[in-house]
């Protein structure tokens, strides 16, 4: 179920009244089955994975609870582990993994052969549910959370339904907490909720998706395009993909708001960010912690010799662009982002005054020619589009269409404007009228300019 | 005090909803029509100057290169009838379903007295029904719905249409391939168009040195993916078209369905009798059901011969000036006797 469909606005209001009309006690089960009607309307027989996954990480958390020493716990942390990767790398990297093996083999001309399995699709979000289901395992084994003992609040907390497709990646000691709290109705809460919804919904149809019909053509056929339209498409999926989860994020935040819950920021106008460190503290937050914390550290972080931490960031910023796909193109992505953390790091400057400015566009021409290889199907697909971006590319133009570009104008200033708040702080804080003629512009933009084609969010594929 | 801030403020969006729709309307609403549905346009230029419209696919407008008439099938037939005005609604690869959300946005002030519509065999098999193209039709049919046009866009954007991706319906074709059960009134090693299509792809035709002769095999498998089915009670193009005859006999419309001819030659050639047996029982079935006193249904299913089929390389129902030619004859000489009646 997208939240851009007609079978979410019905399922909303649903849930919400029948979650406020069940009793308080007992609304984790009528959550946790809506939770699961949620996933289960992609591909029921997915919903298997979530509930081996769940019933996995409850019983070695439980297990390792019992355990006082590290030593004990052990077994049950890899077990987890292997659990959840175990599952991450058969339906996703299975394939990818064979065949580059494949590829491998071919060059001294060994055969080799794997088993293909047909119409094995890769389940929606299965990367965002495992990681945070893992946290929680990582957790309990150092000990920093009590291992939760009512099952049914634990299998929630894998499958709350706001964020369990694309993230955020949530910590069982922020959301677990709350799904055993009594939540009271407050109109502030669905207020709230609806104001990020509103501006999720903005981002999602109006930019990202209108953004879409201008990059996909070019990223089918880069070399017929001059490099002028390559470097409108080069960013336009710059921002369609942020638009896209950033979204997703506020969405599932608006969501969650109204059921009473508070779930953690995702992104911060990103692409202000004046370096490649500070754009990691911006955008997808929850994932660049998650390896921070679960990756980063227990490699031993910036503690060892230079040679250490370098290797160490190395590290994390290829497996985040592996974990993103399947695809030799999203490690490439994630080392260039890796190597340029490091350039920074050792070389750059202090910040000051007018630099700011050449900081700023340094960082963000940086990603955006990044995303390149991101949104490139191979590595042919992303050396055509490189040329096209240097000229040497066709005199085919992208489709630009003047209100996608003024609404995307409308987007850039908003997003300059937020920085560093989110929208129903800023919206909130407005007096009644402008309040109200915010909301009837961004609703006017969603009914009149929503893009048409059917674009799912970008990272359920992840 | 709380009960009136409450209604002026109701009040207040719903002017405002009034406003977007006006103004959708007035700015927007054609530029996404153009877009999406612009087989409307043709009909509005007819609408209220004709008294039949001939709704039609390329097999009305595809000509071949060598063809000195350029006339397509519906002007042609126009030309028959100098005192009874004949309008054209056409797009490559429409069906049933547009033309029934066509059909319904003929004015009631329009003088349209009849309508022919184009009954094309291939429009009813899973290849069509599963096809990418449907997408695209289904975002033409929800834009074609009576309903505030603003409400229309948001559902647009909302993908409330058949938005399957390509993946999926490739899925779906797979799986009615297997499961659509052809019966046989005698012994046939194939009952579903799977396994037809598996055993006839894999060597089917061959060469005199024994090698796969791939155009026959191209060829032949295409045919048996288009037309290797039984028309069940359950197919959507069904539905579709008793609606419109539904729709036609509510509204007084005289209806003509026009079932578009095949290339029968070329099938035989290639399959012997059994694929062409299949169609003429559709045919059949078809007529049974569309035949009456209400409605006519103009069979062209056997009349074009191979040689005025333009495309040899997959089965289309694009012919050549002589292929068109004896199509609106047959549907003429149909008409006439329907115009000639008191």
């Amino acid at each position: 179920m997208l939240f851009n469909s007609v079978h979410f606005l019905v399922f909303l209001p649903l849930v919400l009244v029948l979650y406020y009309l069940t009793k308080a006690k007992y609304r984790w089960v009528f959550l946790l089955l809506a939770s699961y009607y949620f996933y289960a309307s992609w591909r029921i027989e997915y919903l298997g994975l979530i509930i081996f996954s769940t019933l996995i990480d409850y019983w070695c958390a439980l297990k390792m609870s019992k355990h006082g020493a590290r030593k004990q716990r052990r077994p049950f942390l890899v077990l987890s582990l292997l659990s959840n990767l175990g599952l991450l790398a058969f339906f996703k990297y299975y394939s990818f993994a064979n065949e580059s093996l494949m590829q491998l083999f071919s060059y001294a001309d060994i055969g080799y052969k794997y088993y293909r399995f047909e119409d094995l699709l890769l389940p929606v979000g299965i990367s965002f549910y495992t990681f945070q289901t893992l946290s929680y395992s990582i957790e309990v084994y150092r000990g920093e959370q009590k291992a939760e003992r009512h099952l049914g609040i634990f299998a929630l907390y894998v499958s709350f339904f706001p964020q369990l497709v694309a993230g955020p990646i949530e910590r069982f000691a922020r959301l677990g907490t709350q799904l055993k709290q009594q939540v009271s109705f407050s109109w502030s809460n669905i207020r709230k909720g609806l104001q990020l919804m509103l501006y999720g919904f903005f981002a999602k149809v109006c930019i990202a998706d209108n953004f879409a019909n201008i990059v996909t053509p070019f990223f089918e056929n880069p070399l017929d395009y001059s490099a002028f339209s390559a470097w409108a498409a080069a960013l336009a999926y710059a921002f369609q993909i942020y638009c896209d989860f950033f979204a997703y994020s506020t969405i599932a935040i608006g969501l969650a708001r109204m059921l009473g819950i508070s779930i953690m920021d995702n992104f911060k106008s990103p692409y202000f960010a004046l370096s490649i460190t500070e754009f990691w503290r911006r955008w997808h937050i929850s994932l660049s912690t998650w390896f921070r914390d679960y990756l980063y550290i227990p490699l031993g972080g910036n503690k060892g010799s230079k040679m250490l931490w370098i290797r160490n960031i190395l590290i994390v910023f290829l497996v985040s662009g592996l974990w993103h796909g399947a695809n030799w193109t999203f490690v490439v992505w994630g080392g260039i982002h890796g190597l340029i953390y490091l350039l920074e790091k050792l070389y750059t400057p202090k910040i000051q005054g007018p630099i700011k400015f050449f900081m700023w566009l340094k960082t963000f021409s940086m990603v955006v020619l990044a995303w390149v290889f991101f949104r490139a199907q191979n590595f042919d697909n992303a050396s055509e589009a490189f040329q096209a971006l240097f000229g040497a590319g066709g005199t085919n133009q992208v489709e630009l269409k003047t209100v996608s570009v003024l609404l995307f104008g409308l987007f850039a200033l908003s997003d300059y404007f937020l920085f560093n708040q989110r929208f129903d702080t800023w919206i909130d804080n407005r007096k009644a009228p402008l309040r109200w003629s915010v909301y009837l512009v961004l609703l006017a933009c969603i009914f009149m300019f929503g893009g048409v084609e059917n674009h799912p969010f970008i990272y359920f594929q992840f | 005090m709380k009960l009136q801030y409450y209604i002026a403020r109701f009040l207040i969006v719903l002017a405002a909803f009034v406003l977007m729709q006006v103004l959708y309307t007035r700015f927007f609403w054609e530029e996404d029509l153009k877009e999406h549905a612009d087989i409307l346009e043709n009909l509005v230029l007819v609408q209220d100057s004709v008294d039949a419209v001939y709704f039609g696919e390329s097999s009305n407008f595809t000509i071949g290169k060598t063809d000195q008439d350029a006339r397509s099938i519906s002007e042609m037939l126009d030309d028959e009838f100098p005192n009874f005005k004949i309008g054209t609604v056409e797009k490559g690869a429409q069906h049933a379903r547009i033309y029934h959300s066509l059909i319904k946005k003929i004015p009631a002030s329009s003088p349209v007295k009849m309508v022919i519509v184009t009954m094309n065999l291939r429009s009813f098999s899973a290849d069509w029904i599963n096809s990418e193209l449907e997408s695209n039709l289904m975002k033409a049919d929800l834009l074609l719905q009576d309903r505030p046009e603003l409400v229309s866009r948001l559902l647009l954007t909302l993908n409330f249409y058949d938005n399957k991706r390509g993946s999926e319906r490739l899925k779906d074709l797979h799986a009615a391939w297997k499961k659509d059960k052809i019966s046989w009134p005698y012994e046939f090693p194939y009952d579903n168009i799977y396994d037809w299509d598996v055993a006839k792809g894999n060597g089917g035709w061959l060469l005199e040195d024994g090698s796969w002769d791939m155009p026959k095999i191209q060829l032949g498998t295409q045919e048996i993916k288009q037309f290797g089915f039984d028309i069940k009670e359950d197919n959507p193009r069904l539905k579709d078209f008793d609606a419109i005859a539904k729709t036609c006999e509510e509204r007084n419309i005289k209806l003509i369905f026009n079932l578009l001819a095949e290339n029968i030659d070329a099938i035989d050639a290639l399959h012997g009798k059994d694929l062409s047996f299949l169609m003429k029982r559709n045919r059949d079935f078809l007529k049974a059901r569309y035949q009456n006193n209400e409605l006519v249904l103009v069979d062209n299913l056997e009349l074009v011969r191979e040689v005025h089929f333009i495309d040899k390389d997959f089965p289309t129902e694009h012919y050549d000036e002589i292929g068109r030619k004896r199509i609106a004859k047959n549907l003429a000489d149909s008409l006439k006797k329907i115009l000639l009646k008191p």
